[in-house]
C-alpha cells in the first residue's frame, strides 16, 4: 500500500511538473520577398560584386539575429546594369514576383527610373546609392514609394566642407569628372555656400575626348594647389587611381579629399605607393562602431567573401535591407511607408530617421558620414566622437 | 599656352597616334571599323596585372600570344561571317563585348585590379614625364619607320592597291587575306601592348578601353577626311592627333 | 489572304495581346513597340533607299530630350508632335547632306552623330532648385502605359502599313531605282534628290515620333539614349531581313531578350549579346539567300 501511495504521488508530481513545461507555440513565420538591384553588367560591376555579397550578409544577419521574427526574408536579385531602361526594367521584373519592396540601384539616373516605376507598380524603394536631388523632387511631386538611405549630394558637400573646416586649409581646388558633372556642381555649391576660403580652380577632365586629358589634368592640378591646400577629387570611379598617382608623381601637394568611391576603400589605398595625404568619405568605417552592426559587418564581410567590406554603396545596401526588415517586423507589409516614415532604424552607418522628403537625415546626431586620411593607415577625422587623429599635413 | 603644357598635350597626341595606327590599318586594308579594339586595349592591362610582377619584360611573350590568339579570331570570324564593311563592324563589336565579358566573368571582384610598380619619371623642358610615355614616343618613330620602309618596298604598291580597290588588286593577283590578317593581328598586338603599357598608370576593368576607343574613332574621322593611301595617311594621322591633342587641351 | 493582309493581322494580334497582360508585360510590350517603330523608320532608309544608318538616334533621341526640356518647361503636352516634326525635319536635312557621301562614308558619319550626341548631351544642364539634367537627364511625370500603348502601337501600326503602302507605289518603287542605281535611275528621268529627301523625310519622322513615344513611356531621358547600343539596334533587330513584319519580330525579341533575360540570366544576359551580334551578319545572308 505504502509501494503504490509514493507511486502514486510520484507520477502526480511528474505530471506537474510536465504541465509547467510549457510547449513552445508554433508560430508561422511568412516568408516575404524583397528585391535587390544590382548592377552585375556593366561600368559598376564590380559595385554591383560588393553590394550583392552585402546584402547577402544582411539577409543572414537578418536571420541570424532575429531582427525581423514574424517574417522570413528572401532576397531575389537582378541586374539592374548601367543603364536607366534596364535599371526600370529590373524593378518591374521584381515587383512582377510580388517582392513587397526592392533597394538598390546605383546610378542616379537608375534610381530616378527606378523611383518612377516604384510609383507605377506602388511598391517601396530603398535607394541606396544614388544622390541625385531628383529623388526627393519626385517625393515632394507626390511619389510616396521612393525613400534613400544613402547621402544627397547637398550632404557630399556638407562633407566637404567639414574637411576644409577642420583641416585649416589654406584654400581649395575643385577637380570634378565630367560625366558626373551635375553632382559635383551640386556639390561644389554646398561647399561654397558653407567655406569662405579661396577656390583656386574648377576642372573637369572627360578622357572620352582626351584619352589624356585624366593626367594632364593632374599635372595641371600639381602646379597650383600649395602645401596647405586641399585638393577636392570629385570622381569616385576608376580613374580617380590614375589622377592621384599622376599628381603625386608631378609633386602634387596639399591633400587629396576623395568623394569616396574608388579612393575611399582601404584596400584599394594600401594598394597604391602614391595614397598618402588621401582624406576620404565613408559612411562608416570598421575604425568606428557606431551600432551593434557596424563591426559585425566588416568583420562577417572579410570571413564570408576574403576581402574587405565596401563603406559606402555595399554597406548602405546592407542598411537598406535592415531598415526593411526592422519596418516591416514593427509595421507589417501593410504599413510599410508609414512605418518607414514615422520610425526610427538601426544599421551599420547609425541610427536612420528619414525626413519629410524620405531621405535619411544624414548629420543628425545619430547619423553622420565619416571622414578618413590614410597615411600608411586609416586615421578617423571626424565625426569628432570616434577622432583617431587631426587632419594630417604632408 | 605655357610650353609645358604644349609638350605635355603632344604626348597625348603621341598616345593617340599610336593607338590610332591600328584603327586606321583595319579601315583601309582590311575595309571594317575595329569595335573590338578598346577591348584589346583592356585584354593588354589585364596581361600585365597577372604576369608583370612575376616575369617582368617576359611577359610581354604571353601578351603576344594571348592577343595573337584573339586576333586570328577576329580575323576568322570576319572571313567567315563578315564579308562587308558594315557586317564585319558588327562582328568586331560583338566580339569586343565578349572579350569585356569574359574578362569580368573571369574577374569577379568587388575591387578594382590595381598594378602597382614604381614607375620612372624624366624631366623635359620642366615636365614630368613617364618612362611609358617616352617609350610610346619611340614605339610611334619605329612604327613609323617601319611603314616607311614597307610602303616604300615590293609590298607597298600591293598593300596600296588592297587600301584603293580591294577587287582589282584581287583581279591583279594581290593576295589580299595575307594582308588584311597581318593588318588585322598586328592592330590587335599594338592595342593589347598599349594597353599593357597604360596598366601601371590606372584601375584595370574590363571597359576600359571604350574612351580611349571613342577619341581614336573622333581622330580616325578626321584623318580619313584627307583620302590618302600608303605610308602619307600614317604620316598625316600622326600630325592630325598631335592637333587634336593639342587643340583639345587648349579647351 | 495575301502575304501583306496576313501580316497586318498578325501584327495587329501582337498589338492586342498586351491589352489582356499585368502591368509588367504591358510595359515591355510597350517599350518593345516604341523600339520597333524606331527600327522599321531605320528599315525604310536601309531598304528603300539603300542607305544604312547608325545614326538613328539623332531624330529618336533628341526629340525625346527637346519633348522631356520643353515638359520640364511646362509647355503642353499638345505642343510635343510639333517637336518631334521639327527635329524630323532637322534630322532630315542633315541625313540628306551626309547622303552624298558614298554608303560606306554615310554608315560612319552617321555614327559619328550618335556619339557626338552621346558626348554632348551630358553638358545640357538647366539650373533651378537643384541642377538638372547633365548626366542625371531629365524626368517628366508619368503618364497611364496604357494610353502611351495606345498611341504607340497605333504609331507602330500606321509606320507598318505606311511602308507596305509606300513599297507598293510608284514612289516605293523610285526609291528602289535609286537605291540600286543611282545613276540608272538618273537616267530614266528619276529625280534622284527629290527621292532621297523624301526617303529622309519618312524615316526621319516616323523616328522622332518614336522618340517622342519613348519620353511619355519612360518619363524619363539621359544621354544614354544617344548610346552605341541604341544605334545599332535597328540593324540587329532586322537581322532576318524579309518583310517589314521581321523586324518588328526583331525588336520585340531583343527587347525581351536584353530586358526580360536581366531577372533570370543576370550573369550572363550580354555574353548572349555579344553572340546574337557576331552571328547576326550570317543569319541576314542566311535569310537573304532563302527569300
Amino acid at each position: 500500500m505504502k509501494k503504490i501511495a509514493i507511486l502514486l504521488i510520484t507520477a502526480l508530481v511528474v505530471s506537474f511538473v510536465l504541465g509547467c513545461i510549457q510547449q513552445p507555440e508554433v508560430k508561422e513565420v511568412k516568408e516575404i520577398k524583397v528585391g535587390v538591384l544590382v548592377p552585375k553588367t556593366g561600368k559598376f560591376s564590380n559595385a554591383g560584386v560588393l553590394m550583392e555579397n552585402a546584402a547577402k550578409l544582411a539577409e543572414k544577419h537578418v536571420e541570424e539575429m532575429g531582427i525581423a521574427k514574424n517574417y522570413k526574408i528572401r532576397l531575389i536579385f537582378a541586374d539592374c546594369g548601367d543603364s536607366p531602361e534596364t535599371a526600370k526594367s529590373a524593378f518591374l521584373s521584381l515587383a512582377n514576383k510580388d517582392v513587397v519592396a526592392i533597394v538598390g540601384a546605383y546610378s542616379s539616373p537608375q534610381a530616378i527610373a527606378c523611383a518612377d516605376a516604384a510609383n507605377q507598380a506602388k511598391i517601396v524603394y530603398i535607394a541606396s546609392v544614388a544622390s541625385t536631388g531628383q529623388l526627393e523632387k519626385k517625393v515632394k511631386d507626390g511619389n510616396k514609394y521612393v525613400f534613400r538611405n544613402a547621402y544627397n549630394t547637398t550632404y557630399w558637400g556638407i562633407l566637404a566642407a567639414e574637411f576644409l573646416r577642420i583641416s585649416n586649409a589654406e584654400a581649395y581646388y575643385f577637380q570634378g569628372y565630367s560625366p558626373l558633372k551635375t553632382f559635383n556642381q551640386g556639390m561644389l555649391s554646398e561647399i561654397k555656400k558653407r567655406i569662405d576660403i579661396p577656390l583656386k580652380a574648377e576642372e573637369y577632365y572627360n578622357p572620352k575626348v582626351n584619352p589624356k586629358d585624366v593626367e594632364e589634368s593632374a599635372i595641371k592640378a600639381a602646379k597650383v594647389v600649395g602645401d596647405k591646400d586641399v585638393l577636392i577629387l570629385g570622381d569616385p570611379g576608376p580613374l580617380s587611381i590614375k589622377f592621384l598617382k599622376t599628381y603625386r608623381q608631378n609633386n602634387g601637394k596639399g591633400i587629396v579629399y576623395s568623394v569616396g568611391g574608388t579612393l575611399a576603400l582601404p584596400q584599394v589605398l594600401a594598394s597604391i605607393n602614391e595614397s598618402y595625404y588621401t582624406a576620404f568619405q565613408a559612411a562608416v568605417l570598421k575604425e568606428t562602431e557606431k551600432t551593434k552592426f557596424t563591426t559585425k559587418y566588416f568583420k562577417d564581410y572579410k570571413a564570408l567573401y576574403g576581402e574587405e567590406a565596401n563603406n559606402y554603396a555595399g554597406v548602405l545596401t546592407y542598411d537598406a535591407v535592415l531598415i526593411l526588415a526592422q519596418a516591416l517586423e514593427k509595421g507589417g507589409e501593410g504599413k510599410l511607408i508609414e512605418t518607414l516614415e514615422n520610425g526610427e532604424f538601426m544599421g551599420a552607418c547609425g541610427v536612420y530617421k528619414f525626413n519629410e522628403l524620405h531621405q535619411a537625415d544624414w548629420g543628425s546626431e545619430k547619423l553622420k558620414g565619416v571622414i578618413g586620411e590614410w597615411v600608411g593607415k586609416v586615421e578617423v577625422i571626424y565625426p569628432e566622437e570616434y577622432r583617431t587623429s587631426n587632419v594630417l599635413w604632408k | 599656352m605655357e610650353i609645358n603644357y604644349l609638350i605635355i598635350n603632344f604626348f597625348s597626341g603621341i598616345f593617340l597616334a599610336l593607338f590610332t595606327i591600328g584603327l586606321i590599318s583595319n579601315f583601309k586594308i582590311a575595309k571594317f571599323l575595329n569595335l573590338s579594339y578598346g577591348s584589346f586595349f583592356a585584354l593588354g592591362a589585364y596581361v600585365a596585372y597577372h604576369f608583370f610582377l612575376s616575369l617582368h619584360l617576359l611577359s610581354i611573350l604571353i601578351l603576344l600570344f594571348i592577343s595573337s590568339i584573339f586576333g586570328i579570331l577576329l580575323y576568322v570570324l570576319l572571313k567567315k561571317i563578315g564579308n562587308d564593311v558594315l557586317s564585319s563592324t558588327i562582328v568586331s563589336l560583338g566580339l569586343g563585348i565578349l572579350i569585356e565579358e569574359i574578362l569580368r566573368l573571369t574577374h569577379v571582384t568587388g575591387y578594382f585590379l590595381i598594378l602597382d610598380v614604381p614607375i620612372k619619371v624624366y624631366e623635359i623642358a620642366g615636365v614630368k614625364m613617364a618612362q611609358w610615355e617616352l617609350v610610346q614616343f619611340f614605339m610611334l618613330i619605329t612604327i613609323l619607320t617601319i611603314l616607311y620602309a614597307l610602303y616604300k618596298s615590293k609590298y607597298g604598291i600591293k598593300i596600296k592597291f588592297v587600301e584603293e580597290d580591294v577587287e582589282l588588286a584581287t583581279i591583279y593577283g594581290v593576295n589580299i587575306n595575307v594582308y588584311q590578317f597581318s593588318s588585322i593581328l598586328l592592330a590587335c598586338i599594338l592595342s593589347s601592348v598599349l594597353g599593357f603599357l597604360s596598366s601601371t598608370t590606372q584601375a584595370i576593368f574590363p571597359s576600359m578601353g571604350w574612351g580611349v576607343l571613342v577619341s581614336g574613332i573622333i581622330v580616325l574621322a578626321i584623318a580619313s577626311q584627307f583620302r590618302l593611301v600608303g605610308f602619307k595617311q600614317y604620316l598625316v594621322l600622326a600630325i592630325v592627333s598631335i592637333a587634336y591633342a593639342e587643340i583639345i587641351g587648349w579647351f | 489572304m495575301s502575304k501583306k493582309t496576313l501580316e497586318i493581322a498578325a501584327l495587329i494580334v501582337i498589338l492586342v495581346i498586351p491589352m489582356f497582360l499585368n502591368f509588367y508585360y504591358l510595359w515591355l510590350f510597350c517599350l518593345a513597340s516604341i523600339f520597333a517603330t524606331y527600327t522599321l523608320s531605320w528599315f525604310l532608309m536601309e531598304k528603300l533607299c539603300g542607305r544604312t544608318s547608325f545614326g538613328h538616334t539623332l531624330p529618336f533621341g533628341l526629340t525625346a530630350y527637346i519633348a522631356a526640356i520643353a515638359i520640364f518647361f511646362k509647355y503642353p503636352l499638345y505642343l510635343m508632335p510639333l517637336i518631334a516634326l521639327l527635329v524630323a525635319m532637322v534630322s532630315a536635312t542633315i541625313f540628306y547632306a551626309t547622303s552624298f557621301l558614298d554608303r560606306v562614308k554615310f554608315v560612319f558619319a552617321t555614327f559619328l552623330y550618335s556619339i557626338v550626341l552621346w558626348e554632348f548631351a551630358p553638358f545640357v544642364v538647366i539650373k533651378g532648385d537643384v541642377l538638372y539634367g547633365g548626366e542625371e537627364g531629365f524626368s517628366i511625370p508619368m503618364l497611364p502605359t496604357k494610353a502611351v500603348y495606345l498611341f504607340s502601337s497605333c504609331l507602330l501600326f500606321v509606320t507598318f502599313v505606311f511602308l507596305i503602302v509606300l513599297h507598293n507605289s510608284k514612289l516605293g518603287l523610285k526609291m528602289m531605282a535609286v537605291r540600286d542605281d543611282e545613276e540608272a535611275a538618273l537616267a530614266i528621268g528619276i529625280n534622284v534628290k527629290q527621292i532621297k529627301v523624301l526617303n529622309c523625310v519618312f524615316s526621319s519622322l516616323f523616328a522622332s515620333f518614336a522618340g517622342l513615344m519613348y519620353i511619355l513611356h519612360f518619363s524619363h531621358v539621359d544621354p544614354d539614349i544617344f548610346s552605341v547600343e541604341n544605334a545599332v539596334f535597328p540593324f540587329i533587330a532586322s537581322v532576318f531581313a524579309g518583310g517589314y513584319l521581321v523586324p518588328v519580330i526583331g525588336s520585340y525579341i531583343l527587347i525581351f531578350a536584353s530586358k526580360y533575360l536581366n531577372s533570370i540570366l543576370p550573369q550572363f544576359h550580354l555574353f548572349l549579346y555579344a553572340i546574337i551580334l557576331i552571328i547576326s551578319p550570317k543569319l541576314r545572308r542566311f535569310s537573304n539567300a532563302r527569300g
